[in-house]
């Protein structure tokens, strides 16, 4: 190769970077179009919603609902970002990050990253049957005895519900959520 | 070598710092601007958003204790580009050569080549690595990016989990399920490059859901030289349709796909009666391939699952030097497990059946040129999570039995450390194998004569060996990953590796032969006399400084020492430099002002080729995509601008030319129909 092409194509790779910066440096920086965002943005806005939704019959009105996350796949830091200082029904909310399994019982919501549903699976404390509502985005969590299990299909959240798990740990979902999900049931023949 | 580097790197620090100038918002306000207040939507208005990939592609390179990088649907759409190889160009530390209009070479850590040996490459867990060319033949999967759902490249042995021939990455690429794909689509495109036009419609059957889709695509010639053209060009058909559907807890999917190409390419003349009138030829390449796969998944209470999955693929090629036919029948059975809070375990097993059959032209054959070869394989692998989920310990092995290598085991050994916050530490112990295939044991090629001295033409022969060894590789790594805020991360990888019992071509004297005509021959037979040590250094990152911005960069660096037998007799194996570029690295920059435009610049940096005497090159791509509606949106796109034409692999070990490809525009269309 000539040895003056590499200059050449040096000054002409800087022409068309500036071309491009020119082009994107003009236009209008606007704010994200609420038709698309991070998943772990709309995870966090889900499990809001969840909380909402759900009912504690044993919780007493002034207490807190504690939102407890199990593995950090950044779903954790968005959450908190995103409800700080709100409150549902006069609940105000708080998240933990539980050390293990002991701490998961005083949790209202329990959230397990996709790689931690093992550690629920593998669960001998009977989490499933404490009134708290489990929820991860791990593939077959609500077929393995989760309430709430969060996916993705064509490019949008889905949720599916376990009817019979959201029973035995004694949490009352709302109608207008069972009406959104793709309901599923324990098989307890296996 | 050394100032080479320094220069690139000078150059990268430069690129960087004048984007990062150029490109952070001057208004102060914007910094501040994050993702919308979700938390205001209604859920009903939540399951509406379309959401991006970025977390799981983080998610699976931050857990992973490898060099994982994950190329998402967004990247490929992003980029403007076409086909699977060009694409690859995204991850870091991926030698992608495009070799003519229609033929690439892609590599990872080196050993590249038209059939880079030592790369696996999958779709939808299927294997699409040739046996008998021990390679990927990229023309012949004419993939449709549109239901790509991502594609993973694991830089390193992946020999464990995947098997034979995952010595230096394997390549993974995830279709989108049929349920992601409803409704129609349409996409056209056409510039400088060629033409492409998809078709696809998704709809629903009972509890199935399926897509049907085809795709056309032509190829422009490349070039000899800037102004004259090779006469390469291609064009290809693929049809094919996916179906999924789940009766809790089953889940079923099939697919099937046909692709016919009609191509021409440059050859090495073989014919001894014109090679000295015309010695390079352009020659029809022809190919015709199609898989129909099943695949069943039930899912246990308790995170269990099994999956079971079995093809069949038959291929056909015809090309200058002889005439192809494969027949593969492939079944997998895989069983995933937690036990107990620690472990989780994936074991599994294969079969592979394989049918080829090679009718070789003038002057190449291959003995036999029939043959029916078997693999079987068995793997276990071992996740144990300690010390609260701080320390993981991933234990592994593959063992194989090939039908014509015989039994080899490929084990791994790998830890991640979690116990810092936002800090991601592992290494890894590996080995892996490259069996040899049927051209390795069988193949005869002739050159065509050169005149000598004496009067007597010279005929050099290139000769399989039948007693071809494995070729093994031990291979340590270690990486580093730290997230930086919440809107950026860095990774590094380095990683060391000792090769043993590379092929070499071991020239014998010269013997004078009088049948078929007087002739001096020289015999150039494959032997393994060959070690090597690899050496390398991948850095690459991501900065998203608000929703609308995203940057990513990489560098990787890359050394071969080659370490040959003093026994051997082969001229060229102390050169050896893998045929990778010693640097390169890319910037890329994405900007989606709103919900109507993306627009994105990227430009990538290959080192020079040392052996093959092929100079680095620069490459820029920029595209723009404007979207009238939700539906309907036209995309500009700019390729190769920074030059008007520039090779990017060179002849040596093809019989295939290298051309040069072209600076290119081209305008896309494309409408959705839901």
């Amino acid at each position: 190769m000539i040895p003056g092409l590499r200059r050449r194509q040096c000054r002409r790779l800087a022409g068309v970077a500036a071309l491009v910066l020119a082009m994107t440096g003009t236009a209008t920086p606007a704010r994200a179009a609420a038709g698309d965002a991070p998943d772990i943005a709309v995870k966090a806005a889900f499990l809001y919603n969840f909380a909402k939704f759900a009912e504690w019959p044993a919780l007493p009105l002034a207490a807190p609902i504690l939102v407890c996350f199990v593995g950090d796949n950044g779903i954790a830091a968005a959450f908190s970002e995103t409800v700080r200082g709100q409150n549902i029904g006069g609940h105000t909310l708080d998240v933990s990050q539980p050390r293990d399994s002991a701490g998961w019982r005083g949790c209202q919501v329990l959230f397990f990253a996709d790689r931690e549903t093992r550690q629920f699976a593998s669960d001998k404390g009977g989490i499933r049957s404490q009134p708290v509502l489990t929820v991860s985005d791990g593939k077959g969590f609500a077929l393995a005895g989760g309430v709430i299990e969060l996916f993705v299909e064509d490019g949008r959240m889905r949720f599916a519900i376990n009817l019979d798990a959201a029973e035995q740990a004694g949490v009352h979902l709302s109608s207008r959520l069972l009406g959104l999900a793709k309901v599923v049931r324990s098989r307890r023949d296996q | 070598m050394v100032p080479d580097m320094i220069r690139s790197l000078t150059t990268l620090r430069m690129v960087l710092a004048a984007s990062l100038v150029a490109f952070l918002p001057s208004n102060a306000a914007l910094a501040q601007s994050g993702p919308p207040d979700l938390m205001k939507l209604t859920i009903e208005d939540l399951m509406n958003i379309e959401v991006t990939s970025a977390s799981r592609k983080e998610q699976r390179a931050k857990d992973a204790a490898a060099a994982i990088f994950v190329i998402t649907r967004d990247d490929i759409r992003r980029s403007g580009m076409t086909t699977v190889p060009d694409v690859l160009r995204l991850a870091p530390g991926v030698d992608v050569a495009q070799i003519n209009s229609n033929k690439w070479s892609v590599s990872i850590r080196g050993f590249n080549g038209l059939f880079a040996n030592k790369l696996l490459v999958l779709v939808d867990g299927r294997s699409v690595y040739s046996h008998l060319f021990s390679g990927v033949i990229w023309d012949a999967e004419d993939l449709m990016l549109d239901d790509v759902e991502r594609i993973e490249v694991i830089r390193g042995p992946g020999a464990a989990l995947w098997g034979a021939n995952a010595v230096n990455g394997v390549i993974n690429i995830m279709t989108k399920t049929a349920a992601d794909t409803q409704g129609g689509l349409v996409r056209v495109e056409a510039g400088r490059s060629g033409e492409q036009g998809a078709v696809r419609y998704g709809g629903t059957a009972g509890a199935a859901r399926y897509r049907l889709f085809s795709q056309w695509t032509g190829r422009t010639e490349s070039l000899i030289a800037p102004g004259t053209g090779a006469n390469d060009a291609s064009r290809s058909v693929t049809g094919g349709f996916r179906a999924d559907w789940s009766t809790s807890p089953d889940g079923f999917t099939l697919d099937g796909a046909f692709t016919t190409s009609r191509a021409r390419a440059l050859w090495s003349n073989l014919n001894p009666q014109t090679a000295a009138r015309n010695p390079i030829v352009d020659e029809p390449s022809d190919a015709d391939g199609g898989h129909l796969m099943g695949r069943w998944t039930r899912t246990r209470p308790g995170g269990a699952s099994l999956q079971v999955q079995s093809f069949v693929d038959i291929a056909h090629r015809n090309e200058t030097i002889g005439d192809y036919q494969r027949g593969t029948v492939d079944v997998d059975a895989q069983y995933h497990t937690p036990l107990g809070a620690h472990h989780d375990l994936v074991a599994g097993a294969g079969f592979r059946f394989l049918r080829e059959k090679f009718n070789g032209h003038v002057g190449l054959s291959l003995t036999p040129a029939e043959d029916t070869s078997s693999l079987s394989t068995v793997f276990v692998q071992d996740e144990i999570a300690l010390f609260s989920n701080r320390l993981a310990v991933t234990l592994g092995s593959q063992a194989q039995y090939d039908s014509s290598a015989g039994a080899a085991v490929q084990p791994t050994a790998r830890v991640m450390w979690k116990g810092l916050p936002r800090q991601h530490m592992w290494a890894a112990v590996s080995r892996a194998l490259r069996t040899p295939s049927l051209q390795d044991r069988g193949i005869r090629a002739t050159l065509p004569p050169t005149p000598t001295a004496s009067g007597l033409p010279l005929f050099v022969v290139t000769q399989g060996n039948p007693a071809a060894q494995t070729e093994t590789f031990v291979d340590l790594e270690a990486g580093y990953r730290i997230d930086i805020g919440s809107s950026a991360w860095i990774g590094a990888t380095g990683f060391t590796g000792r090769y043993g019992q590379l092929q070499t071509q071991e020239i014998g004297a010269p013997i004078v032969e009088f049948v078929p005509s007087p002739r001096i021959t020289v015999t150039g037979q494959f032997g393994n006399l060959l070690a090597a040590t690899t050496r390398g250094l991948e850095v690459d990152g991501h900065w998203a400084p608000t929703s609308a911005w995203h940057f990513d960069g990489s560098y990787a660096a890359f050394r071969l020492t080659p370490d040959l037998a003093a026994a051997s007799h082969d001229p060229t194996a102390a050169f050896l430099d893998g045929n990778a570029p010693r640097a390169q690295w890319q910037v890329r920059a994405a900007f989606l002002p709103g919900t109507r435009a993306t627009l994105s610049a990227a430009v990538f940096h290959v080192g020079r080729l040392e052996q093959l005497q092929v100079d680095g090159y620069m490459r820029a791509d920029v595209s723009a995509e404007w979207r009238f509606s939700g539906r309907l949106s036209l995309m500009a796109i700019g390729q190769n601008l920074s030059d008007a034409a520039h090779a990017e692999f060179g002849i040596a070990g093809s019989l295939l030319m290298a051309t040069q490809v072209p600076r290119s525009a081209s305008l896309r269309l494309r409408w959705e129909l839901r």
